[in-house]
């Protein structure tokens, strides 16, 4: 079923046309779909495809025209709604700044009715009245505000389980509902993996892997930190999703990471897996790795559980085929990760360069799950790092103002966003420590992410450059140099763009490797040189 | 906020152009002679027709959206020596100073990196720096919409491929604001200008064929064309170029600066940067069909 529409005299900038593409092509029943101008060579084009002609007479370079090709009717009619709805949305949205002013949820819900989601960021001690306001409304409901006491939660996600809805949260920032982001979420392809998370960031570096590995997601659903971990919440709401994931059609793998659950709850969540009938990857930051079992595969870090979501989507049946295909016949990685070699390489290039004195790892970061992926692995391989984020208390951080050591530090934390925008979104914060950590005579290595996706700050890379220049001259004048290491979480339909992020890092001579895990790698092995006393 | 600088082929002042879409990086208008002009914020995403506000270019497009609430249709800029302003029915015009505005050109940078080149390279150094490209642009990720996955632009763009005509005939061939097609033909040109001696000079016979096909594309397209025509690719083209010549033929010396040339090519657009790069590598690796300056 051909079906051609027309919008005259219409202008979307490419990137709109490019997601409005992807959007159409993920609605099902749709084989294929097409979003562009009607210029003479285009039009011609689809008159070659098969397209009705007589519809594309007389288009021209200023028209927009919509091609879908469905299984059916149903499909067709389905794709072109949403296409046209969704360039309406897009005009109204610019035309009110992308926001509609309303006082209460009762007003945003009189406005508009069909709404199912409620979005709740307001000061911690509102936030229960308001999330209770919306459940009882019918609506999921995703908790973006921190300092919700435990009782609430514990209550809400109750109330939330009795009504069949997603309690997300509190302290949830990052959710993908219906190919939609919510709070911090980046621009990801969809497609058929689902995502229960109990950690924002970690959810960011997986569905941004997923996306360059050219899968894509169903459904990104956050849990909030303390869902999984602690035993009196049980994992209300991860039980919940991974059930609403095994029920929907469009998911085919799921993937659960969060931080180390509590026994019991992880028992749940693995047997909820079990059940649900279909692949899945679990990681849990800082715990011990099960060995696979016939349908769960368990990762060891967050790119490798994106990795292998990815081939069990591709149609791995079972953990232990999706591991074989990570390399091709030749045994290179499928995927163009840095091998182990390439990375020990890195790292000697860049210690070869250290001063005297230049010894200690000093990780910087603004995501929370990724500074947690850091300093588990620098501190088993360093033999101990120090940090605000540390669950040993020997190596928490007595002043997170004041590095000894090997650190790591979570600058997302509490201790310093208390009255202060989340570095995320204000990176003025980290630039000024990473500016301190390079005056360091003792620094060898400085180990940074960067996350972009709405939320973040509309130039994240950019906002770091004068501190990288000011501490790499400063590590210069003594002598010595500074590398800088870093990821950028991120895709290239991120507001931001993921490659111009990438060249500004590296025009200043940092090392910008393709995930949070390989970068902590290259960072940990200079530190290791480092403490042999450089590669020289 | 003021105007900093007016690309070196934007329309003469004074003239009105209508406002057309508001993207996050541009604010994009049409002029009476068909092709956009685009309003930018900072100096990489410049062009040839394009106006570069120094300061403020967030206010601006905020403002852009405002003026477009009616439907765009009634929100239009107007050029002149003194100011750019932006008016609207029931929105108070803002007008931004423009007369201390200098003129963006790159063909002076461009004219010199070409005689760097012919005096330097050989053309197993050319293949390597195509090679290097190619490599930075595989690290990407895949792209299903565009002329390059396995999707209908790609098959029909392989089909393009062996027609006589091509490269002529892919103009407004395509996705996107900007079709592919004219992407590819601006990274094809800024490259054989440069193999060919400096801005303007490759390829006179499909520089002909191009100038007689513009009215087969987008307004976007037209602006873009435009300017590679005239040998004034945009910014981010001009820049790689020049960074391959500051690679020098071994390809050290600043290679890191052509990677990141070649990193912030891939951030421009959904494709464009990505079909450019195609199009520039292409006219590395091949002998230019129209001639051959080298």
């Amino acid at each position: 079923m051909k079906r051609i529409t027309v919008k005259r005299g219409a202008y979307y900038d490419s990137v709109f046309l490019m997601l409005a593409t992807r959007g159409l092509k993920g609605i099902a029943g749709v084989r294929d779909a097409i979003v562009a101008m009607a210029t003479p060579m285009n039009v011609e084009l689809l008159g070659d495809m098969g397209f009705p002609s007589a519809e594309l007479d007389g288009l021209g370079p200023n028209d927009l025209v919509v091609a879908v090709d469905a299984e059916g009717d149903q499909a067709a009619e389905a794709a072109v709604k949403e296409a046209f709805e969704s360039l309406t949305k897009k005009k109204a949205a610019e035309a009110a700044g992308g926001v509609a002013k309303v006082g209460s949820l009762s007003a945003a819900l009189a406005r508009d009715p069909d709404a199912n989601v409620a979005v709740i960021s307001v000061p911690g001690a509102y936030a229960a009245r308001e999330a209770r306001k919306a459940l009882e409304a019918g609506l999921h409901t995703m908790v973006f505000s921190d300092n919700v006491s435990l009782e609430d939660e514990i209550a809400l996600k109750k109330l939330a389980v009795s009504k069949g809805l997603l309690m997300m949260g509190p302290d949830c920032g990052t959710a993908i509902v219906n190919g939609k982001p919510l709070c911090f979420a980046n621009v990801v392809r969809r497609g058929p993996i689902g995502v229960v998370a109990a950690s924002g960031t970690g959810l960011q570096e997986t569905t941004c892997l997923i996306d360059r590995y050219g899968s894509g997601i169903s459904q990104a659903i956050g849990t909030g930190g303390r869902d999984m971990k602690n035993a009196a919440v049980g994992g209300m709401t991860s039980l919940l999703a991974i059930e609403a994931l095994a029920a929907d059609p469009a998911t085919r793998v799921i993937l659960v990471v969060g931080k180390p659950p509590a026994p019991e709850v992880a028992a749940k969540v693995v047997a909820a897996l079990r059940a649900s009938g279909k692949p899945a990857v679990a990681y849990f930051l800082g715990a011990p790795v099960p060995a696979d079992e016939a349908t769960i595969a368990y990762a060891s870090d967050l790119e490798e559980a994106a990795l292998l979501a990815t081939l069990l989507a591709d149609g791995s049946n079972d953990p232990a085929t999706a591991r074989t295909r990570i390399r091709d016949d030749s045994g290179n990685d499928r995927y163009n990760r840095p091998s182990k070699r390439a990375i020990e390489a890195i790292a000697v290039a860049e210690a070869e360069r250290l001063g005297e004195g230049q010894r200690f790892l000093r990780g910087l970061y603004t995501g929370g799950t990724l500074c947690d992926e850091a300093l588990f692995l620098a501190h088993a391989a360093l033999g101990g790092v120090r940090s605000n984020n540390q669950t040993d208390p020997a190596w928490t951080m007595a002043d997170p103002l004041r590095t000894e050591g090997h650190a790591v530090i979570d600058l997302g934390d509490d201790y310093f966003t208390a009255g202060k925008p989340h570095p995320m979104i204000d990176p003025a914060a980290r630039a000024e420590r990473l500016e301190k950590e390079g005056s360091d005579p003792e620094t060898a290595v400085v180990l940074i992410d960067v996350v972009l996706g709405y939320g973040s700050h509309d130039d994240p890379a950019g906002a770091c450059v004068p501190a990288i220049r000011a501490a790499k001259a400063a590590a210069a004048a003594r002598g010595g140099y500074l590398p800088v290491i870093a990821s950028v979480t991120g895709t290239p339909a991120d507001p931001q763009g993921y490659s111009g992020q990438v060249a500004a890092l590296e025009a200043e001579g940092v090392v910008v490797m393709p995930s949070n895990y390989r970068a902590a790698l290259v960072a940990v092995e200079i530190a290791r040189i480092a403490a042999k006393g450089g590669a020289r | 906020m003021t105007v900093g600088a007016i690309g070196c082929l934007a329309p003469r002042a004074p003239w009105t152009a209508s406002l057309a879409w508001v993207a996050s990086r541009a604010v994009a208008l049409i002029h009476a002679d068909g092709a956009a002009v685009a309003i930018i914020g900072d100096v990489r995403d410049m062009d040839a027709r394009a106006i570069l506000l120094d300061g403020g270019f967030a206010d601006f497009r905020a403002a852009a959206l405002e003026a477009s609430a009616g439907g765009g249709a009634a929100a239009s800029v107007r050029l002149d020596e003194a100011a750019l302003t932006l008016s609207a029915g029931g929105v108070d015009p803002l007008a931004v100073p423009a007369d201390g505005a200098t003129r963006w050109d790159p063909r002076p940078g461009l004219a010199k990196a070409a005689a760097s080149l012919a005096a330097d390279w050989d053309r197993a150094a050319l293949a390597a720096a195509a090679d290097a490209i190619a490599a930075t642009v595989a690290e990407g990720p895949a792209d299903e919409v565009s002329v390059h996955g396995g999707g209908p632009f790609a098959a029909a763009f392989a089909r393009l491929r062996g027609d006589e005509s091509f490269p002529a005939n892919i103009v407004g061939f395509g996705p996107g604001s900007t079709p592919a097609g004219d992407d590819w033909l601006a990274g094809y040109l800024a490259a054989g200008d440069l193999l060919a001696g400096g801005p303007g000079e490759a390829w006179p016979e499909l520089r002909a064929a191009l100038a007689t096909a513009l009215g087969r594309t987008t307004p976007a397209g037209r602006a873009l064309l435009a300017g590679a025509l005239a040998g004034a690719p945009p910014a981010y083209l001009a820049d790689l170029a020049q960074e391959l010549v500051g690679a020098g033929r071994s390809l050290g010396g600043t290679a890191a600066g052509l990677r990141g040339a070649v990193r912030a090519a891939l951030g421009k657009g959904a494709s464009s940067g990505r079909d450019a790069l195609a199009g520039f590598v292409e006219a590395l690796r091949h002998r230019p069909k129209y001639g051959d300056a080298l």
